[in-house]
């Protein structure tokens, strides 16, 4: 019984070998295609983050209070970064928070959200910021 | 000695039925394996797309934060604008006792500009950014266009007037790969608190000089 199952113990590891490098390669490119895209994401959030920065630290030069909600261009909220340009565009939302550190100064703290593929990606970002 | 007789039959008819299993799995290795470099490579290229437009964007926005004087107009190619700053930067004077002394506020310039050169090995032409130090026509410093996994294209270069009013800096960025598969948009700002001198495509928005 177990002379005759010898040739085919060799077939079986070949096939299983096979098999599962195909699977583990498919599987590793498709993971890493779907990481790069975020990463891409990433930078924009990064990039949108800083343009609300600029906002309040023209809203503070001109001594006039900051908002909460995104003071940028509205257009930069949706982004084709890392998807085809027919596709839907991805929707970033903007949050800021303020405290006062000190006198004169600011600490503002923006938090830009995303979902992708179901899963909700943020940046937290922060800098402080002297009022007029 | 029977034994080995039986098994000897059943050996070759293993033997054919691997060969052509063997072969059939061979070539689809080879398939997978030649599609998962082509992947690997999309993704560098992706990579390298990125990286470039972001130095790009750091690249301004690091001479914008210290600009004295902007100057925009257009730039050889359409979609795209020029911006020429005089900014703040720091040189040493060696002057002093302590090297916190040493340095001194200076001006420097820099002019980033959009051109479409002739390829020598392409009869397409490709927008590249260029960073030239002097406000003449001299277009030797490219900081876009030349990387190993193929070449960009810009797509827009553009700043936003309404934003300059309150000293704001707006850009939106689009680089491109020259095969088109990929673009890549960042958009971004940056606040400009030392800036005297804003002109936009020859109008006056800001002159506190």
């Amino acid at each position: 019984m177990l002379n005759n199952q010898r040739g085919f113990m060799l077939l079986s590891v070949i096939f299983l070998t096979l098999v599962v490098s195909f699977g583990a390669q498919i599987l590793l490119n498709a993971n890493v295609k779907v990481q790069q895209r975020n990463s891409t994401l990433y930078l924009t959030a990064i990039n949108l983050a800083n343009e609300q920065f600029a906002e309040i630290e023209s809203y503070a030069a001109a001594g006039k209070n900051p908002e909460t909600g995104f003071m940028g261009n509205p257009a930069d909220l949706e982004s084709l970064n890392g998807v085809k340009e027919d596709s839907v565009p991805v929707k970033f939302e903007v949050e800021t928070s303020y405290e006062n550190p000190g006198e004169n100064l600011i600490k503002a703290k923006v938090k830009v959200k995303w979902t992708i593929g179901g899963r909700e990606n943020s940046i937290v970002s922060e800098k402080i910021i002297r009022a007029r | 000695m029977k034994f080995k007789l039986d098994e000897r039959g059943f050996v070759l008819a293993e033997f054919a039925i691997a060969l052509p299993l063997l072969i059939l799995l061979l070539y689809a290795l080879g398939t997978v394996t030649v599609s998962g470099l082509k992947i690997a490579r999309e993704q560098v290229a992706d990579y390298a797309l990125e990286t470039e437009a972001q130095y790009v964007i750091d690249r301004i926005t690091t001479e914008a934060r210290a600009a004295h004087t902007v100057k925009i107009k257009n730039s050889d190619s359409a979609n795209a604008d020029e911006i020429f700053f005089v900014y703040h930067t720091f040189s040493d004077t060696l002057e002093g006792n302590h090297p916190m002394n040493w340095a001194k506020d200076i001006l420097d310039q820099r002019r980033y500009t959009v051109h479409s050169p002739t390829s020598t090995v392409s009869t397409k032409r490709f927008s590249q950014v260029y960073a030239e130090r002097k406000e003449d026509d001299q277009l030797t410093n490219p900081i876009t266009g030349d990387i190993s996994f193929g070449q960009t294209t810009v797509g827009e270069l553009k700043f936003d007037k309404e934003k300059l009013r309150s000293k704001i800096l707006h850009i939106k960025f689009k680089l491109r790969r020259a095969d088109l598969k990929q673009t890549v948009e960042f958009n971004t700002a940056v606040y400009m608190p030392d800036c005297k001198k804003i002109i936009y495509h020859g109008e006056t928005i800001l002159d506190e000089e």
